[in-house]
């Protein structure tokens, strides 16, 4: 295993965890939470795609490195879409903050 | 290959892309970010966003492994930008609801606290928080002697407004009659419900004088003004005002209260719609009887005495209770010697205030087991001259007086302070000096044990001719057999 595999397993780990994390700890709170509750949906789902990728990427068949380039195309448009969505949820509340 | 090849390369342009949208995004956060961790958040979009971005750029531009291999880092650090999303919310989520919370229970709190002192229907203090910083003005007052007045206002016939138009309305009534009260004072007095339809009116720093001119103002603000009440009624009220003034009318938090109420009182059975002030309601009772005021007067007066002569009783535990009981035996002793009513109540201040001399004595004097010293002695001996100097400028106590300077005189001449001898001594003196004696034989004292009432009887009739006048032990002793005297 290279220096590139142990980092997809770490990757993959880590992602894991904070898509459980942010389902068991921040979901329950509801509306008290920062942005929309979508977005956080979107951050878990995604997490847990490219968790999955992560481990894929370890394996040698052509087809499976395939499919990981796609997610990778996959995460790529979903992340600026989260940026987006996370950015218009803080002008919200600065908005707000401001006329009170 | 060729296909993986070719997708690697879209996905390598759409993460440059993507890495570039981020930046703009995380630029665009950091500028509205208000919160330290909406700011900390748009740093890492930015930083993730630019290294993404050029990593994956730079790999388009090499192409082949080096370009690939730096792509992959870009693609890494992007992919992981959801992770770090997560984290960043959660602390987020984090601070924002332990502010909420914290809002929350400061919001509880305070509520809490308003409803303990504050008044439900006028907002004003409630009666709780008047008693409170009554305390705290009385205590002010007495420190640095500085005047302290009080008005009781009561509405009215309130009754027969609420009975006329219902509580809802009465409530209003109460609500802007404290407005109108509120904007006749200082912004150092202090206003409170103190129960039904009476208000409390604290006024620090004021004479009685200028209490009365406050309680005037706002007894014509009220008069003139037009209530405007719900369901399109109007109505003119008017006030009463109870005025005291502490140290004029009392001398502690609830004498002051209880001369305002009276005051009050008194302003309500002249008329209504008018300020009472206490001393005014003396002067009334005086007018309609004279003897009326004497009476309050006196009573007030052998109060206080009473009091000094207690405190003094109380400097050592042998003396608990000896002025009352010296009090109730020359009471006695002077119903049976049919004195003339002044001469009963020289007697009766004399014997209140008879050891008022020994406010000043040390207590390991009056409490010492042993003889006395020729020094102590004379401190004990000095009490009737010390109270001679303490009392000659009160008014009305020139009776009283020497009863209380000769009361150790001894008939044979040999007591103090003057030596007097035989009918010199006054006669109250003399008088107050068996009851006194008497009551001091039958209590125990730190140098010898109590004595039994024959034993005391007696070391009277022992004593007839030489330290008592012998007719007044004979006149005594026929007292205690004939009353039964001490209880």
């Amino acid at each position: 295993m290279d220096l590139e595999n142990i980092i997809g397993v770490m990757n993959a780990t880590a992602l894991t965890i904070a898509a459980l994390t942010a389902a068991l700890v921040i979901l329950p709170v509801g509306q008290d939470s920062v942005g929309d509750k979508r977005v956080w949906m979107m951050l878990i789902g995604l997490c847990l795609i490219l968790a999955v990728r992560a481990v894929l990427q370890i394996m040698d068949s052509v087809w499976i490195q395939e499919v990981c380039a796609l997610l990778g195309i996959g995460a790529g448009i979903l992340i600026p879409w989260m940026a987006w969505k996370l950015h218009g949820d803080i002008r919200h509340k600065a908005e707000s903050r401001k006329t009170g | 290959m060729t296909m993986l090849n070719g997708l690697r390369w879209i996905e390598q342009g759409v993460l440059a892309l993507s890495g570039g949208v981020l930046f703009y995004f995380g630029y665009c956060l950091k500028r509205e970010a208000r919160l330290d961790f909406e700011r900390l958040g748009a740093l890492v979009f930015i930083l993730a966003g630019a290294l993404g971005s050029i990593s994956n750029l730079a790999g388009l531009v090499f192409h082949g492994t080096p370009g690939y291999l730096v792509a992959a880092v870009g693609r890494e650090i992007l992919t992981l930008t959801p992770l770090i999303a997560i984290v960043w919310l959660i602390s987020g989520t984090f601070g924002l609801t332990a502010k909420k919370l914290l809002s929350l229970q400061a919001q509880v709190i305070e509520t809490a606290q308003s409803a303990a002192v504050k008044d439900a229907v006028t907002g004003i203090d409630n009666h709780r928080a008047f008693q409170r910083q009554l305390e705290e003005e009385v205590a002010r007052s007495g420190r640095y002697n500085r005047p302290l007045s009080l008005l009781m206002i009561d509405l009215d016939h309130f009754k027969t407004l609420n009975d006329t138009y219902g509580h809802p309305v009465g409530d209003a009534i109460l609500r802007e009659l404290s407005e109108l009260i509120k904007q006749g004072l200082r912004t150092n007095d202090l206003l409170a419900r103190f129960g039904g339809e009476e208000f409390s009116v604290l006024l620090p720093e004021t004479t009685l004088e200028g209490a009365r001119v406050v309680a005037e103002r706002l007894r014509n603000c009220v008069l003139y003004h037009l209530f405007n009440l719900p369901g399109g009624h109007r109505a003119f009220i008017s006030i009463s005002v109870g005025v005291a003034n502490l140290p004029i009318d009392a001398r502690d938090k609830d004498g002051l209260i209880e001369m305002a109420e009276k005051a009050l009182y008194f302003a309500k059975q002249n008329g209504r719609n008018r300020v009472g002030l206490h001393g005014e309601m003396l002067k009334a009772h005086f007018a309609e009887d004279q003897g009326s005021l004497e009476v309050v007067l006196r009573d007030s007066k052998l109060s206080v005495m009473r009091n000094i002569g207690l405190a003094i009783d109380a400097k050592t535990p042998f003396t608990f209770g000896h002025t009352d009981q010296v009090v109730r035996l020359a009471m006695s002793f002077a119903k049976f010697l049919k004195l003339d009513p002044a001469e009963v109540e020289s007697l009766r201040i004399a014997s209140l205030l008879h050891n008022i001399g020994l406010m000043n004595a040390p207590e390991n004097v009056l409490n010492k087991p042993g003889p006395l010293t020729l020094e102590e002695r004379k401190i004990i001996q000095a009490h009737p001259t010390l109270a001679e100097l303490l009392l000659k400028d009160a008014p009305r106590l020139d009776g009283v007086l020497p009863a209380i300077l000769y009361h150790h005189e001894r008939w044979d001449g040999n007591g103090y302070p003057k030596g007097l001898h035989g009918e010199d001594i006054p006669f109250l003196a003399r008088v107050l000096a068996i009851a006194e004696a008497y009551q001091a034989m039958i209590s125990t004292r730190p140098y010898r044990r109590r004595l039994s009432d024959d034993e005391a009887i007696e070391e009277l009739h022992q004593c007839a001719g030489k330290q008592f006048d012998p007719q007044l032990v004979q006149s005594f002793v026929q007292v205690l057999n004939k009353t039964g005297l001490p209880p």
